[in-house]
């Protein structure tokens, strides 16, 4: 493999992950963490909301009932809110440490691509177990919604099993806060 | 329906996907599965002294609105009244299905199509009137009118019957079964009593396969139940067993066929009824019983 020598090359991973800006990681993690878990809501929504239209058909009395299964989808989605207002608050526009449109040397690096990547990597743990607890609750309200036309004396128990699958979401969002916690990007040289 | 040249088959989805296209029906067929009539219904029904009671029983349940306007019930109407009601819930299911479900559901009225086709060449054959046959005709098999009046107006021979798979059957859903068929058997058409004296002849052979044995055993204890009966009741239990899993195709066709056999209880039952067969009258297999034995067998565990 030739050595690159042109003005253009790049001297590997570690200049290209440190040629791409801290707030664009920070940004993706918010973006990635909000849209994953509606994602997931959307999803558990129309695999519960579909059979409880279907089943209420017959049986009008789960009607109101089985709206908590929706409920708890929508919950996942509202994780996902909940950390992208957690992550932007982190991020700030610098006052400071900037002279004509760059960072000084007094700038401090290591705390502002810790911050960077910090903050992408919870928005991803936040989305991505908000996508299997959506899908996951969402299958097991289908089946509350059917169980309860049949017999509801069978609502209480499946919603046992919803809850649990909804508590998936509630550990990637603990998990996620976390995570995110240390991740306050610099906004001034002396801060 | 998709066309008969198309390859493409959309997936019916796994446990994620199943509900975007299909969880409505699905959820429709299994809010219907409530109908079936209970073990107190049955009950109820083989106490009764006259056909009266028996509507009187019936107006409680599913069948109530569609009995309401008869004025007086005798099998046959209970049939009739039966069967439309199926036809209007399928037709329901049919119009709410999306493709591969509809093709599903369309695969499920061929048998009630070929019947029809039997119905009115064995009608012509033995002189009955074309009216008095498509009245007969079961709802979920029709042809256009223009079809089925066209179907017994060809000869009885080999040629014949080639001509009516070329003219008529070959634009209906069901001439592919029939291309074959129609010229090899041309001379002995619907021969169910030679399935079932084959049967007989059989019977030591379908005690080794052991899934089939109990069905046999009932039949050579000699006991009140025919062999039919032991294959009907053989057949609630796996049809049964299809609504036990989600997101599949399978309690279509099992509704179908548990609300025929529901008919066909209830077909039993009135005639029972009518003729005052009492000791008879429970020789039907009820569907989700508390009693079968096969629930039975599972509670002793």
């Amino acid at each position: 493999m030739s050595t690159c020598t042109g003005t253009y090359c790049n001297a590997g991973w570690s200049e290209v992950l440190t040629s791409m800006s801290p707030y664009g990681w920070g940004s993706m993690g918010l973006a990635f963490g909000l849209s994953l878990s509606v994602i997931g809501a959307a999803w558990g929504i129309f695999l519960t909301g579909s059979s409880l239209v279907g089943a209420a058909v017959k049986s009008p009395r789960i009607r109101s009932k089985n709206l908590i299964s929706v409920i708890f989808c929508e919950a996942t989605a509202i994780y996902g809110v909940i950390m992208a207002i957690v992550l932007n608050g982190l991020m700030k526009k610098p006052e400071g440490g900037i002279e004509d449109g760059s960072f000084t040397d007094e700038w401090n690096w290591s705390a502002f691509y810790f911050a960077g990547y910090g903050v992408f990597s919870s928005g991803l743990s936040v989305g991505l177990t908000n996508v299997a607890s959506g899908v996951a609750v969402g299958i097991a309200g289908s089946s509350c919604a059917l169980a309860d036309a049949q017999d509801s004396s069978l609502f209480v128990k499946i919603l046992i099993v919803e809850i649990f699958a909804s508590a998936l979401g509630i550990f990637g969002i603990i998990v996620g806060i976390i995570q995110s916690n240390s991740c306050q990007f610099p906004y001034d040289v002396a801060a | 329906m998709t066309t008969p040249g198309s390859s493409y088959q959309p997936s019916t989805g796994g446990m994620e996907t199943f509900n975007i296209a299909h969880g409505f029906v699905e959820s429709l067929v299994r809010g219907m599965r409530n109908s079936f009539l209970s073990d107190s219904d049955y009950h109820h029904l083989t106490q009764c002294d006259n056909l009266e009671d028996c509507k009187m029983n019936l107006g409680e349940t599913d069948f109530g609105p569609g009995l309401a306007d008869e004025s007086v019930l005798t099998p046959t109407v209970l049939q009739s009244a039966a069967i439309s009601k199926l036809s209007t819930e399928f037709l329901y299911l049919r119009s709410q299905s999306v493709a591969p479900l509809s093709t599903f559901l369309d695969f499920i009225t061929h048998e009630y199509m070929i019947d029809n086709i039997m119905l009115l060449l064995k009608g012509t054959m033995s002189g009955r009137d074309i009216n008095d046959l498509i009245s007969m005709a079961h709802p979920l098999g029709l042809f256009k009118e223009s079809t089925m009046r066209s179907i017994p107006t060809f000869e009885s021979n080999a040629k014949g019957y080639a001509d009516l798979y070329q003219c008529v059957l070959v634009d209906t859903p069901v001439g592919v079964y029939f291309s074959k068929f129609l010229q090899e058997t041309s001379q002995n058409l619907g021969s169910a009593g030679e399935v079932r004296n084959v049967l007989e002849e059989l019977g030591a052979v379908v005690t080794q396969f052991s899934q089939y044995a109990p069905a046999w055993s009932v039949h050579t204890s000699g006991a009140s139940k025919s062999i039919d009966d032991a294959f009907y009741e053989r057949d609630v239990h796996q049809l049964e067993l299809a609504f036990e899993g989600q997101m599949h195709f399978a309690c279509f066709y099992a509704y179908v066929k548990l609300k025929e056999q529901e008919i066909r209880n209830l077909v039993w039952i009135s005639e029972c009824v009518l003729q005052n067969q009492k000791e008879s009258i429970n020789d039907f297999v009820p569907i989700f019983s508390q009693h079968a034995p096969w629930r039975v067998k599972n509670q002793r565990r």
